[in-house]
Order: structure tokens, then C-alpha cells, then sequence
């Protein structure tokens, strides 16, 4: 029969052997790692490469990007183009999903490596990028309607026709 | 009074006592005696989660047990009918959060399933090794918590250093720690980066190398858990399988169901593993049982990392994911027991519906049968053995 206590007296080994270890915890605000490459931070725009194509705000799942986009002839060319005027990022709905930075064509939003974000009001975490300020707590996507199933044929239009009074009275 | 009602419903409990430690209800009659209706949760200290339990104590052996949840509802499901299929994978990196890359793995399947897509090997070894590594990352910490429950501080810090350590994996692997976001429909969000490959293979042999002594010599006959855990919250066979538990809380009582095996997936018929079972389906069984789990589940990383084949990580899904009109399904082995999922097309590309089977909400429906009869000081150790996740079962 093993002696009662030798259980703990082993355990108790283990942690000693421990003491003498090296210590894992990092002294976190005075000391920060390194973030790996694809870590992912705060998102940013780099506004002088947007193409106003508004992807990234029909793809985002908590609809935190919103984008003001107009037609302006910004490179001179003659031909106006679609040019977002005011773009805001609302970091207080963003979960950091990467699904607009995947969609965007043309690589203008992506992930710093900052992750530190604190307001004392809601809307001071909304980052306005664009010229003009959009107002971050109107939905950008407000009504989110199913789709209409996509039937093989199409189904024959049975709208009888209204008759009118005046048709009847004849 | 609060009780009454309850208690009639209960009426069968009462009658039929799991154990000899409760007072038979003809001698309470006779004497008067009350019991005790008290609120243990939400807000716990020691409370897995969002959990309150309504216990009705005869002294301090509890007569009943009713776990009440919903305190981390947050609609999963219902929001998921309103998001595009790529967009649903994000939210249930939310659901059991111990386990994000078998939420996403289970969804995945399921849609996968409805779409008839081809997933190219390499990314099925990848798919499996970061299952496994999530494994590791649950397991240890649920072994440390069932020694937080028991009043023991050490083993939490040895087992969430173990954790941190694997989630600076994911982090290099995914962009994330915990919201991985990286298994997608038809295969992978990238490729490993160069260097992870060897990193995992050093981690793994680390932790090889000290499980024995953080894990096992620090916990293993240990007089007072073997006091504590020996012969509580045993159960049978036929009630572990009747209340529909998987996962090592089934295993633990000899049922050697396991969803890798019995329903293979991914690329696990490739794999060299056992299913690990014990007989006394008690806590210790089921700290015995991740024990050795976890030990699998190195054994099986080692083996992803030398079978992984070269190759593309994306299926060919086409630019918009828009599934016929069908029924999808996916069922993964999740550490804490089956997850399945059930996704119904309509054709457009929103799912119409989608179904979470989580087993920590499965597992949930143990704690009224096994509970009654214990003291109240042991409902943590059994805690500890179903090991719920609240938003795996409040979704």
C-alpha cells in the first residue's frame, strides 16, 4: 500500500522543480512581442488607391464599413469615375473576420498591426477616412432581404387585369 | 412557495433516490424537514461559464439539480440565415469557444456536402493538424480547470502556458488567437506559413517532453483529488448513452464512440490512432481519459506533419458560393463530444436554415441525473467531467 502523502509530496516536487525555472510572464505595456505577419489588427485605408467599388462594404458580416461615393473626374482623364468621398471604419462593430480585406481588388484596406482601441464614447471608435465624415450610426446595409429563389423556368405571370368601373357601367 | 411546483415535478427523484445519502421523503414528511431551494450562477466564481444551476439541498446533499441557460443567447443560428455562406464561418468561430476550429471544420463539411466541391489533400492534412493542436489547446486547460474546481491553483497556469504557446501557432498560422476564421469552404484561407511546419514539430516535442511530469506526476495519486473525484459523478453505461453524452464524459464510461472513427472524416482513415475508453466513468476516468487524448492527439500531429503532401490549400468553389437547393451535413469530433451541423439551401446564397448540434448543450442534460445525491461541494468536480462551454450550449 503506497504511503499517504507521497501523492502531494510528488506533486509538490513538480512546482519546486518549477520555481527554479524560467519565468514565462511578459511585463505586458512595458514589454510588447512581436506580431506575426498575418496577425490582424485594426483596419486601414489607404484612400488614395480606393476605387469606390463598395465591396467591402456588401461583403461585411456587422456592416462596419460605410462608404460615400460620388462620381469625380479625379485623375483628369475627361471620364468621371466613381470617387468615395467619405469612407468610416466603425471599430466598435468590427470583429476583425479579414473578409474585406480578401475582397477589395485593388489591396486598399488592410490590417495594421494595432490592436489597442479605447473610447470613452461609442462613436469615437467609428475612424473616418474620406473628405467628408459619414455618419457611422446609419446602417449601411439596413434591409437584408432574401433573395428570390432561382427557379429553372419562370413562373407565368398570373395578374388578372382590373376592371374599371367605368368599364363595367358600359 | 417557490418549491412546491417544482418539487411535484420532481416527484419521481424523490421517490426513487439516487443515493443513500438522501432522506427518504416519508421521513421528511414525519419530521418536517425542509429542503433548501438555492441559485448557484450566473455570476459564480467558480461557475463554468454563464450557468445557473437551481439546487434544492436536503442539508448539503442536493435532491435536484436543474441547469438553466440562455444567459450568452445570442441568436446564432437565426443570424446565420441572414449572412452569405462565407460569412457564417467567422460567427461560429463564436459558438464553443475551446473549440473554434471544430466549428468551423463542422460547417464547412456541411456546406462542402451540399456544394459536392473537391478539397485538395494538403488541405485536409492542414485542416486535421490544427484540429488537433485545438484539442490540445481544450483538453489541458479543461484538466486545469477541473483542478481550479478542486481548489488547486497550479495546474491552471501549467495548462493555459501550454495554451498560449498554441495559440502563438494559430496566431502565426490564422492572423488570430482565438477568432481564427481560416478554415473556408473548399479548404483553407492560406497555406502554412515556411517556417510553421518545424515550429509545431519543437512545440510538440517540448510539450512531450514535460506532459508527463506538468500533467501527470503533479496530478496522478494525488490523495486529496483521488478523494475528491474517486466515485463521484459515476454513472452507467446505458445513462451516459440514454442522455445522448459524447466525448470523453461517454468515453470515460467504456463506450468507445468516437465521430473520427466511427463516421470518418477528412483525412483520419489515413491516420494511426485509438479511441481511448476507461471503464469507471467517474471524474478521474474522465481526467484520465484527456489524459491520454491528449497524448493521441500528439501522436497524430506528428503524423499530419510527416504525411502532408505539397500542393494547393483552395478547392474550385466558383466566385459566389450558391449551393442547389438540398440539405448539407457535417459531424466532427469536437473535445467536448459530437458537433454536428445542418445547413438547408433554398438556392439562394444565404443558408435557409442552419442547425448547431453542440455537445456541450447535449452534454448539459447529465447534470440532472448524475447530480442528485452527491454533496453539494461535488457538483464542480462533475462540472469538470461534462465540462460545458456557455457559448457552446447558449449559441
Amino acid at each position: 500500500m503506497p504511503q499517504v502523502g507521497q501523492g502531494i509530496l510528488k506533486g509538490m516536487g513538480v512546482t519546486l522543480q518549477h520555481l527554479f525555472g524560467q519565468k514565462i510572464t511578459r511585463q505586458y505595456p512595458e514589454y510588447k512581442r512581436e506580431l506575426p505577419e498575418r496577425s490582424r489588427g485594426m483596419l486601414t485605408v489607404d484612400m488614395d488607391r480606393c476605387i469606390a467599388c463598395l465591396q467591402c462594404m456588401r461583403i461585411c458580416p456587422d456592416h462596419c464599413i460605410s462608404i460615400e461615393s460620388t462620381k469625380r473626374d479625379a485623375d483628369g482623364s475627361g471620364k468621371p469615375k466613381p470617387f468615395a468621398v467619405g469612407f468610416v471604419i466603425d471599430d466598435s462593430r468590427c470583429m476583425y473576420c479579414s473578409l474585406c480585406v480578401e475582397v477589395c481588388p485593388v489591396n486598399c484596406i488592410y490590417h495594421t498591426e494595432e490592436f489597442e482601441a479605447q473610447a470613452y464614447d461609442r462613436l469615437e471608435l467609428a475612424r473616418q477616412f474620406g473628405e467628408l465624415p459619414v455618419d457611422p450610426t446609419v446602417d449601411p446595409k439596413p434591409t437584408v432581404k432574401k433573395k428570390k429563389k432561382p427557379t429553372g423556368k419562370k413562373a407565368p405571370r398570373t395578374v388578372e387585369q382590373p376592371v374599371s368601373e367605368k368599364d363595367d357601367a358600359a | 412557495m417557490l418549491g412546491e411546483e417544482r418539487r411535484a415535478e420532481h416527484e419521481g427523484a424523490l421517490t426513487e433516490p439516487p443515493s443513500s445519502r438522501l432522506v427518504s421523503p416519508d421521513i421528511r414528511d414525519e419530521f418536517g424537514l425542509e429542503t433548501i431551494d438555492m441559485s448557484m450562477g450566473p455570476q459564480h466564481p467558480a461557475m463554468h461559464g454563464l450557468l445557473r444551476l437551481i439546487l434544492e439541498l436536503d442539508g448539503e446533499t442536493v435532491v435536484r439539480c436543474d441547469p438553466v441557460m440562455g444567459y450568452l443567447h445570442r441568436c446564432q443560428e437565426k443570424i446565420a440565415e441572414n449572412r452569405m455562406y462565407p460569412a457564417v464561418i467567422p460567427l461560429t468561430d463564436r459558438l464553443d469557444y475551446f473549440a473554434n476550429m471544430h466549428n468551423e471544420h463542422g460547417y464547412c463539411l456541411a456546406v462542402e456536402d451540399l456544394l459536392d466541391v473537391e478539397i485538395p489533400p494538403r488541405a485536409e492534412y492542414i485542416r486535421v493538424l490544427m484540429c488537433e493542436l485545438m484539442r490540445l489547446a481544450s483538453h489541458i486547460p479543461s484538466i486545469g480547470f477541473l483542478m481550479l474546481e478542486l481548489g488547486a491553483f497550479t495546474p491552471i497556469l501549467y495548462a493555459f502556458r501550454e495554451r498560449e504557446r498554441i495559440q502563438s501557432i494559430f496566431e502565426a498560422v490564422t492572423g488570430a488567437r482565438m477568432m481564427f476564421h481560416y478554415i473556408r469552404i473548399g479548404g483553407v484561407k492560406a497555406d502554412l506559413p515556411p517556417d510553421i511546419p518545424q515550429k509545431i514539430w519543437d512545440y510538440i516535442e517540448s510539450l512531450e517532453a514535460h506532459f508527463q511530469r506538468d500533467f501527470v506526476d503533479l496530478i496522478q495519486g494525488n490523495e486529496i483529488f483521488i478523494s475528491r473525484t474517486r466515485n463521484v459523478g459515476k454513472m452507467t453505461q446505458e445513462q451516459a448513452v440514454e442522455m445522448g453524452v459524447t466525448g470523453p464524459a461517454l468515453r470515460c464510461t467504456g463506450v468507445d464512440f468516437d465521430i473520427r472513427l466511427d463516421y470518418p472524416y477528412s483525412v483520419y482513415p489515413e491516420l494511426q490512432f485509438e479511441v481511448i475508453t476507461d471503464t469507471a466513468g467517474d471524474v478521474e476516468a474522465s481526467y484520465r481519459v484527456r489524459i491520454a487524448e491528449c497524448l493521441q492527439s500528439i501522436s497524430i500531429i506528428k503524423q499530419c506533419l510527416e504525411q502532408m503532401p505539397e500542393g494547393e490549400v483552395m478547392g474550385d468553389t466558383g466566385r459566389r458560393i450558391r449551393p442547389d437547393e438540398g440539405e448539407g451535413f457535417g459531424r466532427v469530433e469536437s473535445p467536448r463530444g459530437e458537433y454536428a451541423v445542418h445547413v438547408v439551401s433554398d438556392g439562394s446564397d444565404t443558408p435557409y436554415r442552419v442547425h448547431y448540434r453542440d455537445p456541450s448543450f447535449c452534454n448539459m442534460q447529465l447534470l440532472q441525473e448524475i447530480v442528485p445525491g452527491h454533496y453539494l461541494p461535488d457538483i464542480m468536480p462533475i462540472m469538470g467531467l461534462v465540462d460545458p462551454v456557455s457559448g457552446g450550449w447558449d449559441k
